[in-house]
C-alpha cells in the first residue's frame, strides 16, 4: 500500500461518512422499497365535502330513474297498456322479441323492458347512504326528508312493476340476507317515510328553479295520493286475485292529500296542453308537481320520439322536406303505433289533445312551433297515409311485421306529443331535451274525482263532474253536464296522460289490463286469463344477483 | 500460475514421448452421415501442432505415431477424437447438435439447452416468418406450440389476437396475452423493436418457467433479445429492405347492379333506391397497397467493447383506403468492459415514432368495412357537384367513399426508452446486475368530420387527446455459478425489481360546429361550439409492483437437472388484505441418453425427461384502482343559491366499489415434457402434456345495488382449466452437400373448461358473450355462453329447422326445464330454445416449416392449420337478410339462390350460421438467392421473394378462417371491425458490407 497516512484517515473519514448514509439510505429505502400505496391523483377517493358537491349527492338520489323513464321502462308500460302497439319492420326492430314481447303480454325475464331495476335497487341504496352519511340513526327526519321521499318513491317504483320488494331502510352489510317482502308490506313502509318525510318539515312548500326535479312536499303528497288510490291493488295479496270491486280503506286520505295540494295555489292548469311536453318545457309549467329533467346534451335519456314517429326524417334523398319541415340525417325508429283503441279516444270535438295524434293522411310540421303546415308530407313523390288498424303481413305473426317498406311504414297511427329538436337528431344521438311529468295537477284532479266516485266524501264542493270538466274545459274539450262515470275517467286519464307513465296501472286498478285491444287478444289469446302478467318478472341480471330470490309467479 | 505451468510440464512431457515413438503415415477420408466427402476438415495430432486438411474428396494425409490421437474438427461438425491404431483411419463426423448447446434465456439469466428442465421454444431470427410485419406475434404465428396466432391484415395492429396453451382468463386483452420481456426489461412497448432488430425470440410456455416472473407470467412469457454488436475487430454496415404488394385475398361475392335488378324483378321487389348507377365499391374502396421498410444498422467492437446502431424505416398502405401505417425508429446500444474487465456496462436507447391512419369501423353503419359490402351498387359514389352521394333514407347508411374521405381519424405514437445495465463480476462465480429503464410512451389522436361528413352531422368535428404513458424498471439481482468436482453443478439466483406505470396521463377535447374545413383538427379554437361532455376522461393510474425473486438450478454431469425458482409480488392493485403473493416452482430433467443403458442402444443422441410445476399468476387487464371505492363525475344536474341564479353542476357517483379482498389470478400448471434426437441431430422433437388451473379468477360481477353503490365489483371467482399436447418434430431428411432438406412440424391440442364462474357470494347461472352485431337483433343477441363444465367459446344459440309455410325460418323449441327438444318448432324463439351447438376453440393447430436449399438458393414454405373449430358466420348473416334488398341496401349474391325472399327471421341467432373453420394455408413462400461474398464490396449478399396466404385450403364460405380466437368472444367472423385479409407479394435484399 502506497497511500499515505494522511490521505489514509481522509479516506476513514470520507468512508465513515459514507457508511452514516448508507445506513440511511437502506433504512428508508428498505421500507420504500416495498411500499405499495401509490397516489391517487386522477379520481375521488372520498365523497368531496363542498356544500354544493352535498347538493350534488341529493342530485344523484333524483334521478335514479332518469335512465330507465327515458325508455326501458315505457317500454314496459306503454307497450302492455292500450297506448301503443309495437311493429317490426321486416327482421328489422325485432330486437329478441323485446318490444313485441311488450305489446303481446309475453314479457320474460330477459327482456331488456325489465332490465333497469338495478338502477332502482342502487339509487335507493344511495338514499340510505345520504341518510348514514347525514347522521344515520340520530339524524332527524327533518334533515333527511328529501332521502325518505325518494326512498318511498323508488320503493313505489319497484312495488308497483314488480310485486313484492325489498324493504331497504337501512345500508345493507355485506353479508346480510336481502328478501323480498310482501306488497303490502312495502306499501306501509312507503305510507309510512312519505309521512315521516311530509310531517317533518323538511320538504319544501316551494315551487320554483331550485325545487324542480326534486322532491317538494307536493311530490311526497302526489305520490301519497296515487298508494291510497290504488291501495287495494297492493295490499290484496296475489296480484292475480285483485278485482276493482275490493274495498279500498284509503280514499278518503286521498281525498285528504288532493285537497293539500289544490288548496296550496301553486299549481293550475293555465298551460296549454302542447307546450307542456315540448322541449323548452320546465319549471314554468304550472301543471308538473313532480317532473324529471332532460336534457340533450346535460342530462340525456330520454328518446321518446325515434320509436313514436313515423321511421324517416328525411325524403329519400330527393327532393321536399321530411316530416318536421326539415330534412334530419338521423331517422327514427317509429315501431310504436298507436292502438286503434286508443287512436279512438282522441275524437272530441275541439279537443287540443287531438293534435298529438299522427293520423290518415299527413302534413308536414313546423319543427319550431310543432303546428301543422298545410303542407302535405310526400315521401319519395307519395304522400304518407298511416292507416289506423295495423295489418300484419301474416296474421298471427307473434314478430308483429308489417314488411320494411312504405306500406309497412304506414300501418298503424303515430304519436307527436314529444316535440323535438333538429340538434336532437344532428348532435345528440336522438337524446332529447323534453322533461317528462311524473305528477301532475290535472292527475291530482281527476284522482281526486275517482277517489269520489269509488266511494270517499266529497269535499270543498268539488264534484267528479266539476273536477272532470276542469280538465275538459282547459284542452277546450266539450264539458259534461252529468257525473261521469268511472269508465269516462279511465278514459279521460287515456286522453289526458297517454304517453306518461301512468296507464297501465291505471288499466290495473280499474280491473282491465287483460282486456282486448289491438293485435294483442287475436295474435296472443292467454294473455286474456294470464292476471300474474299484472306484474312483470325480475330480470335474470337481477335474479343472478340476488339468488334466494323467487321468480314471480307464471314467469 | 501453477496450473498453467503443470499443463506446459504436460504437453513437453507427452511431445516428448511422441517423439520416441515410431510415425507412420496415416490416410483416410472424412465423410458426412450422408457419406458426401467433407472438404477442408482440420486434422491435427493431438498435443502437437502438426497437421492437415482434408482435400476435395475429403482425403487426407498425416504421419502420427501409433497411439498417438488425431483429432477432426469441422465447423459446424461434432469434432472426433481417434486413436491412431492403424494406417488408414475413415471418419465420419455427425453434425453438430446445435440444440445441445444453444443459450437459451430463461429470465435473469441464460443457460444451455441441455440443462433446461422446462418448456422453453426458442425461435432464431432466421427462423422467424417474413413478411410485411409490424410485432413480433405476426414474427411467431405458427412456430411455437401452443402459441396460438391470429393475423390482422389492418396496417394499424400487426395481430388480432395472440394466446397461449388456451385462455385462462375471464378478462380479455393484457389479461389473455403473453407478457412480453426485452433484452431483460418487463413490460416494455413492442413498437419499439424493429423485426431486424430481432436476435431471438425465446417463449416460456411452462409454469415452471415463466414463474420467475411471477404475477404477470399466467399465459406465458416471450423474452426477445436484440442484436447486441460483436466482437470481431472488425465494422460490418448493413441494409436489409424489402418492397411488398397487397391485395384483398378474397372478396364476398356481393350481388351487382344488375344481379339485384333481376333479384327484384323475380320477387316482386320495387328497389327503392335504383339511381341507375352500377357501382362496385369494393373497387372503389380498396387498392393495390404497397409498402416499403429500410434497414441500416452498423455493428462492431472487439473483445471488450462492442456497439449496435440501427434506423428503420416502415411504410405500409393499408388496401383500404385511407388506412396506412409508418414508423421510424432507431436504437443505438454499446457495451463495454472496464474495472479489469469485470464491470460489463451497457446503454441502450430506443426511439419510435410511428403513425397510423385508419377509417371510421364503428357500429349503426358507420364502417367503411361493412358498407363498402352493403352500400348498393345502384348509387353512384359522388353527385353531379362533385360532393358524395348520400342516401338518406335507409337508417345506419352512409358512402363509403365519404367515410374515407371526410372523416379521417390518425394516432401518433413516440415511444423513448432509455436503458442501463451493468453486470459486476465480483469473483469468478458470483455476479452482481443492475437493470434500469425508463420509457415514455406518447399517443396523439387527431380525428376530423368534415362539414360534409356523413356520420357527424355537427358542421365539421373535431377530437384532439393526448395521453402519455410512463414507467420505470428497477431490477437487481445476483447469479452465483458454480461446478464442483466437475460435476456438480450449481447455479443461485436471487434478486428484486421494482416497477411502477403511470399510465393514461392525459386529456382530449371534441369540439364543433366550423365556418370551414380549412383548419381541421389543427385548430380548435376556431371552432364556434364545445360540450363539457366532449372532454375525455383520461385519468392518471399508478401501478407499483415489487418483487422479490430467487431461483437454484442444480444439474450432475448434465444428467440429472433440478431447478426451483421463487417470486413474490406484491401490487398495488389488489385490496389491502391480499397485495402480495407468492408464485413458486420446481422442475426436474433427466437426461437419459447419458445413461449407459441408453447409450448402449446407440440410438438416442439426446433424450431427455422433464417434469415440472409452478405457480404464476395473473394481474394484468383491469384498472389499477378497481379494488378501491371511487367516485367520479357522473351526469348533471341544475344548482340553485340562494340568490336563485341556477347552473349546471356534475353529479358525483360513484365508480367502483371497494374489495379488500381482490387477489392475484393463479395459475398452476404441471408440465410433462420429453426432447430427443436420433440419428445425429438429423431428426429430434419434444413432447408435452400440461395440465394448467387457473383459480380466483377476476372478473367483474353484477353485485346487487342493494347492498353496494355500484352494481359492479372486481372480485375473484371461478376456475378454468386447460390440458394439452403438444408435439414439435425437427428433421432433416435431406442433407447433401448441394441440397438440404430441413423440416420442422409442430402440432398442438387444447382442450379449455371453465369449471365454475360463481361462488358463495358472487355467482351467476352464466355469462353471455359475443354480440354478431345484426340487424334487427340488438338485444339478447350473443351467440356464446361462458357456462360451468364447458369451454370458452361454446356456442350456445337457437337451431333453425328450415322454413314454415309461408317461408319464414324455423327453429327447434326445447323444454324451458330439460333443455331437451320439445320436438315443435317456432317462427319466434324464446331464450330458452337456445342450445349448445358448437365451440369457438380448434382441437388442432398445426405449423409446418419447410427449407430447401440447393446451391445458394434457398425455398421455404411455411404451412399453418387450424383443425375443428366453429365460426358464426355473423357476415354472411346480416348479408343474407331479404329485407336489405327492399330497405335498399347490397346482399351476398346467394341470397338469389339460398335464401328466400320470404324469410324475415334469417336473423335470429342460430346455427344456421355456424360454419367449419378447419382450414390449412400456405402462408409463406420464400425463394432467395445468396450471392455470397462480392470482391471486397460487398460481404453478402443475398435477395428473396416471398408470398404470404397464397392459398387456403379450407371449407370455410366467409372471406378468411383465419377469425379472432382470443378473448371471451373468440371465433365470430364479424363484418364492422373486421379489415380484409391480404395476399402480400414482397420482394426484399439483405446486403452486408
Amino acid at each position: 500500500m502506497l497511500i499515505s497516512n494522511h490521505l489514509k484517515i481522509e479516506l476513514t473519514m470520507k468512508n465513515y461518512i459514507k457508511n452514516t448514509l448508507l445506513a440511511g439510505l437502506l433504512i428508508s429505502s428498505v421500507t420504500a422499497c416495498t411500499d405499495l400505496d401509490v397516489d391517487i391523483k386522477s379520481t375521488y377517493t372520498s365523497y368531496p365535502s363542498s356544500e354544493i358537491a352535498t347538493e350534488a349527492k341529493m342530485a344523484d338520489l333524483y334521478y335514479g330513474f332518469r335512465g330507465a323513464l327515458g325508455r326501458r321502462f315505457t317500454e314496459a308500460v306503454w307497450l302492455s297498456s292500450d297506448e301503443f302497439t309495437a311493429v317490426t319492420y321486416g327482421g328489422n326492430w325485432y330486437d329478441g322479441g323485446n318490444y313485441v314481447h311488450s305489446t303481446l303480454h309475453m314479457s320474460n325475464p330477459d327482456d331488456a323492458h325489465v332490465d333497469w331495476l338495478g338502477d332502482i335497487t342502487g339509487a335507493i341504496t344511495k338514499c340510505n347512504r345520504a341518510i348514514v352519511d347525514l347522521g344515520g340513526e340520530s339524524a332527524t327526519d327533518e334533515s333527511i326528508a328529501k332521502a325518505l321521499a325518494m326512498r318511498a318513491f323508488y320503493h313505489f317504483i319497484f312495488m308497483d312493476m314488480f310485486g313484492d320488494a325489498p324493504i331497504l331502510d337501512h345500508v345493507v352489510a355485506a353479508d346480510e340476507a336481502i328478501d323480498r317482502s310482501p306488497r303490502a308490506d312495502v306499501a306501509a313502509f312507503i305510507e309510512n317515510d312519505l309521512l315521516r318525510a311530509i310531517n317533518s318539515g323538511g320538504l319544501s312548500e316551494n315551487v320554483d328553479a331550485s325545487t324542480y326535479g326534486k322532491p317538494t312536499v307536493w311530490m311526497a303528497k302526489a305520490l301519497l295520493v296515487k298508494l291510497y288510490l290504488n291501495w287495494a291493488v297492493y295490499t290484496c295479496g296475489d296480484v292475480a286475485n285483485y278485482e276493482p270491486t275490493l274495498a279500498n280503506a284509503k280514499l278518503n286520505d286521498a281525498v285528504k292529500y288532493c285537497d293539500e295540494i289544490i288548496k296550496s295555489g301553486k299549481f293550475n292548469l293555465s298551460d296549454s296542453y302542447r307546450k307542456k311536453f315540448m322541449p323548452t318545457n320546465g319549471y314554468q309549467i304550472k301543471d308538473f308537481i313532480y317532473a324529471m329533467p332532460y336534457d340533450n346534451a346535460t342530462a340525456q335519456g330520454l328518446t321518446y320520439a325515434r320509436f313514436q314517429y313515423w321511421p324517416k326524417f328525411n325524403n329519400d334523398g330527393g327532393t321536399g322536406t321530411g316530416l318536421l319541415g326539415v330534412t334530419l340525417s338521423k331517422n327514427a325508429g317509429g315501431i310504436f303505433t298507436v292502438t286503434p283503441e286508443a287512436a279512438d279516444r282522441f275524437s272530441l270535438v275541439g279537443d287540443e289533445r287531438n293534435d298529438i295524434i299522427l293520423k290518415d293522411a299527413l302534413n308536414t310540421y313546423n319543427i319550431t312551433t310543432f303546428d301543422k303546415t298545410t303542407t302535405p308530407y310526400m315521401y319519395n313523390g307519395k304522400r304518407v297515409v298511416l292507416t289506423k288498424n295495423v295489418t300484419l303481413l301474416n296474421p298471427l305473426d307473434a314478430s308483429m311485421n308489417v314488411g320494411d317498406n312504405f306500406d309497412g311504414w304506414n300501418q298503424g297511427y303515430r304519436c307527436i306529443k314529444w316535440g323535438i329538436q333538429a340538434s336532437d337528431y344532428e348532435t345528440y344521438n336522438r337524446n332529447q331535451s323534453n322533461d317528462v311529468p311524473i305528477f301532475r295537477y290535472a292527475d291530482i284532479l281527476l284522482m281526486k274525482a275517482e277517489a269520489i266516485l269509488r266511494g270517499a266524501t266529497a269535499t270543498n264542493g268539488d264534484t267528479p263532474m266539476s273536477l272532470f270538466n276542469q280538465i275538459r274545459s282547459y284542452v277546450k274539450a266539450p264539458t259534461l253536464t252529468t257525473a261521469p262515470t268511472l269508465q269516462d275517467v279511465l278514459d279521460e286519464r287515456g286522453r289526458e296522460f297517454f304517453s306518461e307513465m301512468w296507464r297501465r296501472n291505471d288499466l290495473i286498478r280499474f280491473g282491465q289490463f287483460e282486456k282486448d285491444w289491438g293485435l294483442k287478444h287475436v295474435v296472443n289469446p292467454a294473455a286474456k286469463t294470464q292476471k300474474w302478467r299484472r306484474i312483470f318478472p325480475i330480470h335474470r341480471n337481477i335474479m343472478n344477483s340476488n339468488t334466494n330470490w323467487k321468480q314471480n309467479t307464471g314467469y | 500460475m501453477r496450473k498453467t505451468l503443470l499443463a506446459c510440464l504436460f504437453i513437453f512431457l507427452m511431445s516428448s514421448i511422441s517423439v520416441f515413438a515410431q510415425k507412420s503415415m496415416i490416410t483416410g477420408k472424412v465423410v458426412d452421415v450422408n457419406n458426401e466427402p467433407l472438404i477442408g476438415v482440420n486434422v491435427l495430432v493431438k498435443g502437437t501442432t502438426n497437421g492437415t486438411v482434408t482435400d476435395i474428396d475429403g482425403k487426407y494425409s498425416i504421419s502420427a505415431p501409433s497411439g498417438s490421437t488425431l483429432s477432426f474438427t469441422y465447423v459446424g461438425f461434432t469434432a472426433q477424437l481417434i486413436k491412431v491404431t492403424q494406417n488408414v483411419i475413415n471418419v465420419t463426423l455427425k453434425e453438430d447438435s446445435k440444440t445441445l448447446n444453444e443459450v437459451v434465456v430463461v429470465g435473469y439469466g441464460s443457460m444451455t439447452r441441455k440443462d433446461v428442465t422446462s418448456s422453453i421454444t426458442t425461435v432464431k431470427a432466421d427462423k422467424l416468418n417474413t413478411g410485411v410485419y409490424t410485432d413480433p406475434g405476426q414474427l411467431l404465428q405458427g412456430k411455437v406450440p401452443g402459441l396460438t396466432i391470429v393475423q390482422s391484415s389492418d396496417p394499424t395492429s400487426g395481430t388480432a389476437s395472440i394466446s397461449l396453451r388456451g385462455a385462462s382468463s375471464l378478462r380479455s386483452g393484457a389479461a389473455m396475452e403473453p407478457y412480453y420481456v426485452i433484452d431483460g426489461i418487463p413490460g416494455m412497448s413492442l413498437n419499439l423493436v424493429a423485426p431486424e432488430d430481432i436476435e431471438s425470440i425465446d417463449v416460456l410456455r411452462d409454469a415452471s418457467a415463466t414463474a420467475i416472473y411471477g404475477s404477470k407470467a399466467a399465459n406465458g412469457v416471450i423474452v426477445i433479445t436484440t442484436k447486441k454488436g460483436s466482437k470481431t475487430d472488425r465494422t460490418s454496415v448493413s441494409y436489409s429492405g424489402y418492397v411488398g404488394f397487397d391485395n384483398i385475398a378474397k372478396r364476398l361475392d356481393m350481388m351487382s347492379a344488375s344481379d339485384l335488378k333481376s333479384y327484384a324483378a323475380a320477387n316482386n321487389i320495387t328497389l327503392p333506391n335504383d339511381k341507375g348507377s352500377n357501382t362496385n365499391w369494393n373497387d372503389e374502396v380498396l387498392r393495390t397497397a404497397v409498402s416499403h421498410n429500410h434497414n441500416v444498422s452498423i455493428n462492431g467492437g472487439n473483445e471488450r467493447s462492442s456497439y449496435n446502431a440501427s434506423m428503420s424505416y416502415l411504410n405500409k398502405e393499408g388496401i383500404v383506403l385511407g388506412t396506412e401505417f409508418e414508423r421510424f425508429s432507431g436504437r443505438a446500444y454499446v457495451q463495454t468492459k472496464c474495472l479489469n474487465d469485470r464491470l460489463t456496462l451497457a446503454f441502450n436507447v430506443n426511439a419510435a415514432q410511428s403513425k397510423g391512419k385508419t377509417v371510421s369501423s364503428n357500429k349503426d353503419g358507420q364502417s367503411v368495412f361493412d358498407a363498402m359490402n352493403y352500400y348498393s351498387p345502384l348509387l353512384p359514389t359522388k353527385n353531379e357537384d362533385g360532393s358524395w352521394y348520400n342516401y338518406t333514407a335507409v337508417n345506419q347508411y352512409f358512402n363509403p367513399l365519404s367515410m374515407i374521405y371526410e372523416d379521417s381519424y390518425q394516432t401518433v405514437k413516440k415511444d423513448l426508452q432509455g436503458t442501463g445495465k451493468a453486470t459486476l463480476q465480483i469473483n469468478k462465480d458470483l455476479a452482481w446486475n443492475l437493470n434500469l429503464s425508463y420509457e415514455n410512451e406518447q399517443i396523439n389522436y387527431n380525428n376530423y368530420n368534415t362539414i360534409q361528413s356523413q356520420i357527424v352531422n355537427t358542421n365539421g368535428n373535431a377530437y384532439r387527446g393526448t395521453v402519455e404513458n410512463k414507467k420505470k424498471v428497477l431490477e437487481t439481482y445476483f447469479n452465483y455459478d458454480h461446478t464442483f468436482a466437475n460435476v456438480h453443478k450449481l447455479g443461485l439466483m436471487a434478486g428484486y425489481s421494482y416497477e411502477q406505470s403511470d399510465n393514461n396521463d392525459g386529456f382530449g377535447l371534441n369540439v364543433y360546429n366550423f365556418y370551414s374545413n380549412a383548419t381541421s383538427y389543427y385548430n380548435l379554437a376556431f371552432a364556434n361550439k364545445m360540450d363539457m361532455s366532449g372532454i375525455s376522461g383520461y385519468g392518471l393510474e399508478t401501478l407499483r409492483m415489487i418483487s422479490f425473486y430467487g431461483r437454484l438450478n442444480y444439474s450432475y454431469n448434465s444428467k440429472y437437472m433440478l431447478q426451483a425458482t421463487f417470486r413474490r409480488d406484491g401490487s398495488s392493485a389488489f385490496g389491502k388484505n391480499n397485495r402480495w403473493g407468492t408464485f413458486p416452482s420446481a422442475s426436474l430433467a433427466w437426461r437419459m441418453s447419458e445413461e449407459k443403458f441408453i447409450k448402449d442402444l446407440n440410438v438416442f443422441d439426446d433424450l431427455k425427461f422433464r417434469v415440472g410445476y409452478g405457480v404464476s399468476g395473473n394481474s394484468l387487464g383491469f384498472g389499477a384502482y378497481q379494488a378501491i371505492q371511487t367516485y367520479g363525475p357522473s351526469g348533471w344536474f341544475t344548482y340553485t343559491d340562494a340568490n336563485g341564479n341556477s347552473s349546471l353542476y356534475r353529479t358525483i357517483a360513484a365508480q367502483s366499489n371497494a374489495n379488500p379482498d381482490l387477489k392475484w389470478e393463479r395459475t398452476a400448471m404441471l408440465n410433462l415434457g420429453l426432447d430427443f434426437t436420433f440419428f445425429g441431430g438429423r431428426l429430434g422433437g419434444t413432447i408435452e402434456y400440461y395440465d394448467k388451473r387457473t383459480s380466483d379468477l377476476i372478473h367483474p360481477y353484477s353485485v346487487s345495488t342493494n347492498r353496494y353503490p355500484y352494481g359492479w365489483m372486481y372480485a375473484n371467482v371461478g376456475d378454468i382449466d386447460n390440458k394439452g399436447i403438444e408435439l414439435t418434430i425437427n428433421a432433416t431428411p435431406i442433407s447433401t452437400k448441394k441440397f438440404t432438406w430441413d423440416t420442422s412440424l409442430n402440432l398442438s391440442h387444447n382442450k379449455n373448461n371453465v369449471k365454475s364462474i360463481s361462488n358463495s357470494d358472487y355467482s351467476v347461472a352464466y355469462i353471455a358473450s359475443g354480440d354478431p352485431e345484426i340487424a334487427g337483433y340488438s338485444s339478447n343477441a350473443q351467440v356464446e355462453r361462458i357456462m360451468e363444465g364447458h369451454p370458452l367459446g361454446t356456442f350456445y344459440t337457437y337451431e333453425w329447422a328450415g322454413y314454415n309455410s309461408d317461408g319464414v325460418s324455423i327453429f327447434y323449441k326445447h323444454d324451458p326445464v330439460t333443455g331437451e327438444r320439445t320436438g315443435e318448432t317456432t317462427k319466434d324463439p324464446v331464450d330458452t330454445d337456445r342450445t349448445i351447438t358448437g365451440c369457438a376453440q380448434p382441437k388442432l393447430n398445426l405449423g409446418w416449416t419447410n427449407n430447401f436449399k440447393y446451391k445458394n438458393w434457398s425455398l421455404d414454405l411455411f404451412f399453418t392449420g387450424v383443425f375443428g373449430n366453429k365460426i358464426y358466420n355473423a357476415t354472411r348473416e346480416q348479408y343474407s337478410n331479404v329485407s336489405f334488398v327492399t330497405e335498399g341496401r347490397n346482399v351476398l349474391k346467394s341470397v338469389a339462390t339460398e335464401q328466400r325472399a320470404t324469410d324475415v327471421q334469417s336473423q335470429a341467432p342460430s346455427d344456421r350460421w355456424l360454419e367449419n373453420g378447419d382450414y390449412f394455408r400456405l402462408s409463406t413462400l420464400s425463394l432467395g438467392y445468396s450471392f455470397g461474398k462480392l470482391g471486397n464490396w460487398v460481404n453478402s449478399l443475398k435477395v428473396y421473394a416471398t408470398c404470404n396466404n397464397l392459398f387456403t385450403i379450407t371449407g370455410y364460405s366467409g372471406r378468411d378462417p383465419e377469425i379472432n380466437l382470443g378473448g371471451l368472444e373468440p371465433g365470430i367472423d364479424r363484418r364492422t371491425n373486421y379489415y380484409p385479409r391480404t395476399r402480400t407479394f414482397m420482394l426484399g435484399v439483405n446486403v452486408n458490407f
